[in-house]
């Protein structure tokens, strides 16, 4: 893997642009398991010998057919990569039962490629369903049973046997690059939000144990990072899947800073550390119950907006933009009262609705004038 | 001898590429617009070549130049500003009391309001789709054979609008083709389009409520059945600017102006 590099920074940013589906052909001797949400845990997977790839669509992505033109860009972009091949040499997949489109996916997905050649759907397709009400009664019991069917699950497929140390060493390391990326979020206000989005994203496509030394060799390099904020207008962006980096360098370019990150494939994706005291299991379904949660969960009605309004606080942010991905229908729902809820607060908002993650003439005009307005005017 | 001073405000819209002249104390000096075309930057730099030299002026003589429009990043300016944030600062300079802009332009349709300040308090775009827009009344002015200046015109001599059910450019069309298969009266049809446009901009303006004065710009202010249709939705009376189109080349030219007083430095965009 990128053998023989040491620029930390440059590996990582090569890394975060190879598309998902060019991963499993550029390294036939690493055996990948396809995932596609925050909520798969990816330390199941790193026990049984896997690394974890996170299913991105492509950045130009290709509609697949059997698939409504209302389906958001990662269902079609993946399936269609999916039916295109791109995915045969792929361990498995797991799906996490978090919105109507990933549902509907494991079901299309493990229908339509079962008995495949190299990809039987019956068997190499998971799913795995998190509490709907982090906070219920029973929550935490009952994710810790459905982490252990699932992880039996993959251990049979592998044709292995459960095997506790392997599970806490991938633990250990999941933790080490979570604890990497507190570094590089204490850091981000200092550096440019494309180049702090594509850091976080190659932690979900390259294997782990070689993000976590190329971080930690890039986050040395980044002390002498020659940026700040001087002059820009320090934002909090929330979001779903951004698979590009277009959102964060318009930002850039219309001199704005993400200093605070709430996107699936940014800095939520990382947070909250597994107790490597607990008991592996329960320690894993604990970090899933407590950390930040996306709209597809429920935390209590205000936890989103306090989140937001937590991390506009501690990054003195002058907004929050809400990234909304067409037709993701669980951010749809969320945005609005979480706009009029900042509002209400007296936090400038803007929805900002993508189809793509490259953003058109349109959505920099509004963005642009939301930054303007946050400026001062003009 | 003192050389006069300009500053320049550029609005390359999507139908429309406008430009405006200020001189130091803020007053327009020359003002010009043209179809946009295939490349709305040409469109600008003949505009202005044009005007300079109607006026016997030197491009010297041009001390800021600041963009806006969708075509705003391919002009060489000293800076480029959304056409949101340009259209509230002309507006504030012309009409200190307005609170709400409503602006439907050729390809979108904006709801601005404006803080006393004249900073933008909030605003709404639809630019998903052609229906609320100038392209609308342009391709059904097609459909009708009737030239677009002259639908406002039309619109008034309606005895009875036309129910036009349909939002979508493409539905109204067939809508449309079928009224006059049935032998409407093509004024009736035309009242029914604009109160289609209307009843769709009504609604962009409750997602950001109404607060008076509220002023119309944009081309689409030029067509009184509209303007008729849509004071009739609003339940009030619009302010409609004399010069409609100009509005945001106006607000770029006062940021321009800006620039120079706050001798900023700032590098010309070359894109």
């Amino acid at each position: 893997m990128e053998h023989g590099e040491t620029d930390g920074i440059s590996t990582l940013l090569a890394a975060a642009q190879r598309p998902s589906a060019a991963w499993p052909k550029a390294y036939p001797e690493i055996k990948f398991f396809g995932f596609f949400c925050s909520y798969w845990p990816e330390e199941l997977a790193l026990s049984v010998g896997w690394e974890p790839l996170r299913l991105l669509p492509p950045l130009q992505p290709g509609m697949a057919a059997r698939l409504p033109a209302y389906t958001c860009a990662v269902g079609r972009g993946c399936l269609a990569q999916a039916e295109n091949g791109a995915y045969r040499q792929l361990a498995g997949v797991g799906f996490a039962h978090t919105c109507d489109t990933m549902q509907s996916l494991f079901g299309v997905w493990r229908s339509l490629f079962a008995g495949g050649e190299a990809l039987p759907g019956d068997e190499s397709t998971f799913m795995v369903v998190p509490p709907a009400n982090l906070l219920a009664i029973g929550a935490e019991s009952y994710y810790r049973a459905e982490l252990e069917l699932l992880w039996h699950r993959l251990m049979a497929r592998a044709g292995q046997k459960p095997e506790e140390e392997a599970l806490r060493g991938a633990i250990r390391l999941a933790n080490r690059i979570r604890r990497q990326v507190e570094e590089l979020e204490r850091r981000r206000a200092w550096l440019p939000s494309d180049l702090v989005a594509a850091l976080l994203r190659a932690g979900q496509l390259m294997p782990r144990a070689n993000y976590d030394q190329q971080l930690a060799q890039a986050l040395k390099q980044l002390e002498d990072y020659p940026s700040s904020l001087a002059g820009r207008v320090p934002l909090v962006l929330s979001g779903s899947v951004l698979e590009g980096d277009g959102i964060y360098r318009l930002i850039e370019d219309l001199g704005g800073r993400v200093v605070a990150d709430d996107t699936c494939t940014g800095t939520r994706h990382y947070l909250g550390l597994v107790d490597e005291e607990e008991e592996p299991l329960l320690a894993l379904a604990r970090r899933h119950l407590s950390r930040p949660a996306c709209p597809c969960r429920h935390q209590g009605l205000p936890a989103r907006l306090d989140h937001l309004k937590g991390l506009l606080r501690q990054r003195e942010a002058r907004g929050v933009l809400l990234v909304l991905r067409k037709y993701c229908e669980p951010h749809a729902w969320d945005a609005v009262p979480l706009r009029d809820g900042l509002r209400d607060a007296g936090v400038p908002a803007l929805i900002l609705e993508l189809d793509g993650t490259a953003p058109g003439e349109q959505e920099r005009t509004r963005l642009q004038a939301f930054l303007e307005g946050l400026a001062g005017g003009s | 001898m003192k050389v006069e001073h300009y500053f320049l405000g550029v609005d390359i819209g999507s139908l429309t590429t406008k430009i405006v002249l200020l001189d130091e104390g803020g007053k327009i000096v020359a003002q010009a617009t043209r179809r946009s075309g295939y490349r709305g930057k040409e469109t600008a730099e003949r505009l202005l070549e044009d005007l300079l030299r109607e006026r016997g002026l030197g491009r010297e003589q041009i001390a800021k130049v600041a963009a806006t429009g969708y075509g705003r990043i391919t002009f060489p300016a000293d800076r480029e500003i959304s056409e949101i944030t340009c259209q509230a600062r002309g507006i504030n300079h012309l009409f200190r009391g307005v609170r709400t802009i409503i602006d439907i332009g050729g390809q979108d349709s904006k709801v601005i309001k404006i803080l006393p300040s004249g900073r933008v308090g909030d605003f709404v775009m639809n630019d998903k789709c052609a229906a609320g827009t100038g392209r609308f009344l342009e391709v059904m002015s097609q459909a009708l054979e009737v030239d677009l200046e002259e639908l406002g015109r039309l619109a008034g001599l309606a005895e009875k609008a036309a129910a036009i059910s349909s939002t979508c450019t493409v539905f109204a069309e067939s809508e449309v083709v079928s009224y006059l298969a049935q032998g409407a009266e093509r004024s009736d049809i035309i009242a029914g389009l604009c109160a289609s446009v209307a009843a769709r901009v009504a609604a962009l303006v409750s997602r950001v409520g109404v607060e008076k004065e509220v002023l119309l710009t944009g081309g689409v202010a030029r067509n009184q059945g509209v303007v008729r249709a849509l004071q009739e939705k609003l339940g009030l009376a619009l302010l409609i600017p004399p010069e409609p189109s100009i509005t945001a080349a106006l607000g770029a030219a006062l940021f321009a102006r800006d620039l120079a007083r706050n001798n900023e430095n700032v590098t010309i965009k070359t894109r």
